[in-house]
Order: C-alpha cells, then structure tokens, then sequence
C-alpha cells in the first residue's frame, strides 16, 4: 500500500509519499515562516492563500521524487484538525477531490497524532507503549500511548504551549519571529546561574504544565536589567539561557513523573520544541539517572510539522481499512482521545 | 459543445453545473458554510446523472473570485484536486460576470451591474454588456468604497439591471445609483449554469490554465493585513 500525505494545518504546507513495503519515498515542505515573520505571527488568511498556491507543486514533486503514477497510490490522507479552519479546509477540499477523481480512499487525520508517531518514521522507531511528550507553539501534553489509537491524556498546559513561551519570550527579548530557535541560539552564549527562573508547577501533583508566567518572569527581568530601555546583549543570552533551562527542566520533571506514573520506559518527544537540543540534554540525563529507560525523538525536519508524518498515520489507519465519506470536515478543536484505535 | 464540470461555492450558494448534449444540468443550494460538505457529493451526483465520469470531461470550470475567500479556496482547492487527478485543463471564470450572466438570463437586459459585499465598508461591482448572449466585461472589475460606484452616462436607462448580493447593503449604495437601475434584482447569487456559459466560450477561445493556476482572484491584496511597524 502506498499512501500520500498533506499537511496544511498552520503555516507549513506539506507532501509525503510513504510506501507499506519501502517506507518514506518522497517529502516535501513549503515554510511560509518569511511570509509571517513581517507580521510577527501566523496571519490565518495569508497562511490560507500560500496553501492554495503551493500544494499541488508539491504534490507533483513528491508524486516525481518517489517515482509514483497515480495508479499506484492507493489513498490519501491529509490533516483534518487541530489547526486554523481556513488553512485545514485548502488541504481537505484538495484531497478528498483529488481522491475522487483517482478513485481511492481518503482519510482525515488528526495533526497532533501525527507528530506523535513521527519517531516511527525513523530506521529505530520506539516501541508501544510509551510516553509521548508533545511541544509545539500550540500544543504542550503528556500522553500515555498503549497503541496506534489508544491514547490517554495524562496532563497538558493549562494557559500557553511551551513553544508558544519561546516565541513569547523571543519578543521582549527583541528576537524576531519566530524566536524560539533564535532565543535557543542566544542561549548559547549565556553564563549559566546569573539569573534563575522558576519552575511553574513542579511543586504540585499533576502532570499539567503552565507556561505563561514565565513570560511574565522574563518581561521582569528584562525590566529590572535595562537601563533607559536598552539591555546589555550578554544580559539578554543570560535571560534566554535561564528561561531555556527552566523550561527543559520543567518538562523533564514531568516526563520523569509520567514515566513513574504509568510504569512505561520508553519516552517519545515530538513537535516543534523538541528540535530544541537543550531539551533533548536535559531529557537524555533524566533517562540515564533513571537508570532504565530509553528517549527517542524524530529527526529534525520531522520535529516541524510535515507531510511525511501524515502519510505514515495515513498508512497505519487505511491499511486497517479505517474509511470516511465524501464530506470535507474540518476539525479545529480535536481532542486526540476521541481517536479510534485500529 | 465541450464537456466542461463547473463549480461556484464564492457565496452563500453552492451549485454545479455539467453540459449534457444540447442541455445543461445543474445542481444549486443555498447553504451558508456548509460548502465543503455538499460539493463532492453534488459533484458525483451530477456527474451520475449524465452518466459521465470525470475523465470523459474536457475541463472543470469555477468562479475564481471575487467572493468569499474561504469559498474561493474551497472551490480553488478541490478543482485542483478535481482536474490534476482527471488530468484536465481549468477555466476560472469571474464572478461578477457570472452574476451578469445569470441577470441576462432571467430578464433578458443587456447591460446588467452586479455588485458583491467586499466587507470592510467595500463593494466588488463592474458593468457587463451582453453581446451574442455573452456578458463582456466594460472597463474593468472593481473593489471601491461605494461612493466609488458610477453608471456609465451613454447607457440606455431603460435596461439596466443592478445584480447580486451586493445590492442588498441598500445602506451602503448611494441613491443615484440605485436611481438609474430599471430592475434590482438582491437576492441573486451566482449558478454554475451560468458560469458555464462564460466557461464555453473561454474553452472555445483557448483560455484556460494548468491545474496549479487554478487560484482564487482575490481583488483584495495582502496589504489589508498590517505588517509590524518597526521592520
């Protein structure tokens, strides 16, 4: 079975080809990272507009790359939820069109599963169950993963995604968007110990996350450094580093706890902040204090969203014979456990 | 006559319309975001009814625009998917032509001036003259304020025809030009049966596109979106 896959839920439009027997044939990915960064976040209807105009080259390359006619695909899948309606809906309507005139199955599928089993993608993949840790600009959850499908929630971010922090803290720091790689480069030459941030929540049970006061924090301390509104550039790598730290920290006490809490040793971290190499470090000596346990993670151009992730989600679900009809619905709002099994 | 699907979902109506022999099926719904649902199925079922399949077409038609965005892009998207899958030139066709059109057809005016809600205090409008049973475009398409909007002064008053939704912001268009309208006719939207006609003759003519031009004209730019102001 071969499969193609579209992404258009945020502001990466995305095609992959994954084959049952070959794995992943072609990729490919459009950022309209340039195109937002002029207005300082993800304008909605211009992320819509790009989608329309780069998705079928894509598709045509991908179709090229893999050396795929259209005879041997045998379905596709695209993102049918959580993301922006309007960017969700280019993807949808194109694919269950395209389905139709090739006369295959098309399937809906849930962007945030995607990036979880993103690390399947790779020549090791983890192997069920494990602990997801999902980070994203959107998204920051806990969830314990028994199989394709069978998801539990185990704790999530009651106020900002962890990502969405970076590119929070990136602003006042003056970064531009997005900030959360450039506030990870500015990290790198800050001295570690000038400043120390808190820790949000690791003193309560649970394993939610908060983020937003650090952000607060970060307004603060840049504040209280600046003189006549200007802030010394070692001061402002110090801050980025101590805020990188406590958000690595932080969500390596949680993973340790969600690891205790369901018994499982495997820990799977996926999205766009677990590209952050300060993360992984800090994930990778939880793991070896534990003293059992193993960490994966997807290769960088897979941490981002993708259409390579959608296809192998696209796989696993049309080769169990999972079907939908000819309606383009689109999910916004999609709670992952709502997912059926296969 | 050219085998040719065609789709408008650019307002609250969503219709296709498929030439059959020397007749022409359509299928039309009034049906506000529920677009993405029908239009596949409206799709199959028309094609069903004239016992076609998509790759008996010659081309797949829509009304690229001006219009709802997120209906542009949902018709947009799927005629990509639609005529890259079939392996089928695509002819984007006006809306507010196909407005024009679609008067000429229900009261036989020639110069017919539809107008479109642009949002923002805006109108899309333009004047279309009918020649050979053909809306022609006179000047060109326009997103103004409406006290942008003009009636050409060499027009037979007798016959004009003010079409579309647009008319039925009755507070936003001035009294002189409501004035020299013989006939308004608001509660109007845009058919793909319609369209078609427009689309027959642009196939006829040569005028059609790759499937990855199949891309909405928005009229609005992207400068209605401010950027940051220190970059």
């Amino acid at each position: 079975m071969r499969v193609l896959g579209i992404e258009t839920s945020c502001d990466e439009t995305g095609a992959a080809i994954y084959d049952a027997n070959q794995g992943l044939l072609g990729d490919a990915l459009y950022s309209q990272v340039a195109l937002h960064a002029d207005y300082g976040g993800v304008v909605p209807e211009l992320a819509s507009r790009d989608h329309v105009r780069k998705l079928l080259p894509l598709v045509k390359e991908v179709m090229l790359k893999s050396g795929s006619t259209p005879d041997v695909i045998d379905g596709i899948a695209y993102t049918s939820g959580p993301g922006l309606i309007g960017a969700l809906m280019v993807g949808a309507a194109f694919a269950k069109s395209l389905a139709l005139a090739w006369d295959i199955p098309s399937l809906g599928i849930h962007h945030m599963e995607g990036h979880l089993l993103s690390p399947m993608l790779e020549d090791d993949p983890p192997e069920f169950p494990f602990v997801a840790l999902l980070v994203s600009g959107g998204h920051t959850q806990l969830v314990d993963v028994a199989g394709i499908g069978q998801y539990r929630l185990l704790g999530e971010s009651i106020d900002d995604a962890a990502g969405e922090a970076f590119d929070k803290t990136a602003k006042l720091l003056g970064l531009d968007y997005p900030g959360g790689p450039a506030l990870a480069k500015l990290a790198l030459n800050g001295r570690a110990g000038e400043f120390v941030f808190p820790r949000p929540m690791v003193n309560r049970p649970g394993l939610d996350f908060s983020f937003s006061g650090l952000k607060t924090f970060a307004r603060n301390t840049i504040e209280d450094n600046s003189k006549y509104g200007q802030i010394d550039e070692q001061v402002k790598a110090d801050i980025a580093l101590a805020f990188e730290r406590s958000v690595a920290s932080t969500l390596s006490i949680k993973c340790a706890r969600a690891l205790e809490a369901t018994g499982h040793n495997t820990l799977v971290i996926a999205g766009g902040v677990s590209a952050n190499q300060r993360l992984r470090t800090a994930l990778q000596k939880m793991i070896d204090k534990r003293g059992k346990g193993k960490l994966f993670f997807p290769r960088p151009e897979f941490c981002t969203d993708n259409g390579a992730m959608i296809a192998l989600v696209g796989y696993y679900r049309l080769a169990a014979g999972q079907r939908e009809d000819s309606q383009v619905i689109c999910r916004p709002r999609w709670p992952m456990d709502t997912l059926p099994g296969i | 006559m050219p085998l040719i699907l065609t789709i408008d979902t650019s307002t609250e109506a969503c219709s296709v319309a498929l030439s059959h022999g020397e007749s022409v099926l359509e299928k039309y719904v009034v049906m506000p975001r529920m677009h993405a649902r029908k239009l596949l199925s409206m799709v199959t079922g028309i094609l069903g009814d004239a016992q076609l399949s998509l790759k008996q077409l010659d081309a797949i038609a829509f009304t690229c625009g001006p219009g709802s965005f997120t209906g542009l892009r949902i018709a947009a998207g799927s005629v990509q998917g639609l005529a890259y899958g079939a392996d089928l030139p695509v002819i984007p066709v006006s809306t507010l032509a196909t407005l024009a059109q679609g008067g000429f057809r229900e009261t036989g005016c020639n110069f017919v001036m539809p107008i479109m809600d642009a949002r923002m205090g805006e109108l899309y409008w333009a004047h279309f003259e009918v020649n050979n049973g053909v809306a022609i475009l006179s000047g060109s398409e326009q997103l103004t304020s409406p006290a942008n909007l003009f009636v050409p002064p060499c027009r037979d008053e007798e016959v004009n025809l003010g079409i579309g939704p647009g008319w039925q912001l009755t507070e936003l268009i001035p009294e002189k030009i409501r004035l020299q309208m013989t006939n308004v006719l608001p509660d109007f939207y845009p058919r793909a049966k319609d369209a078609l006609i427009l689309a027959t003759e642009q196939f006829n003519q040569g005028r059609y596109v790759s499937p990855e031009q199949a891309t909405p004209v928005y009229m609005r730019g992207t400068s209605a979106w401010k950027k940051q102001r220190n970059r």
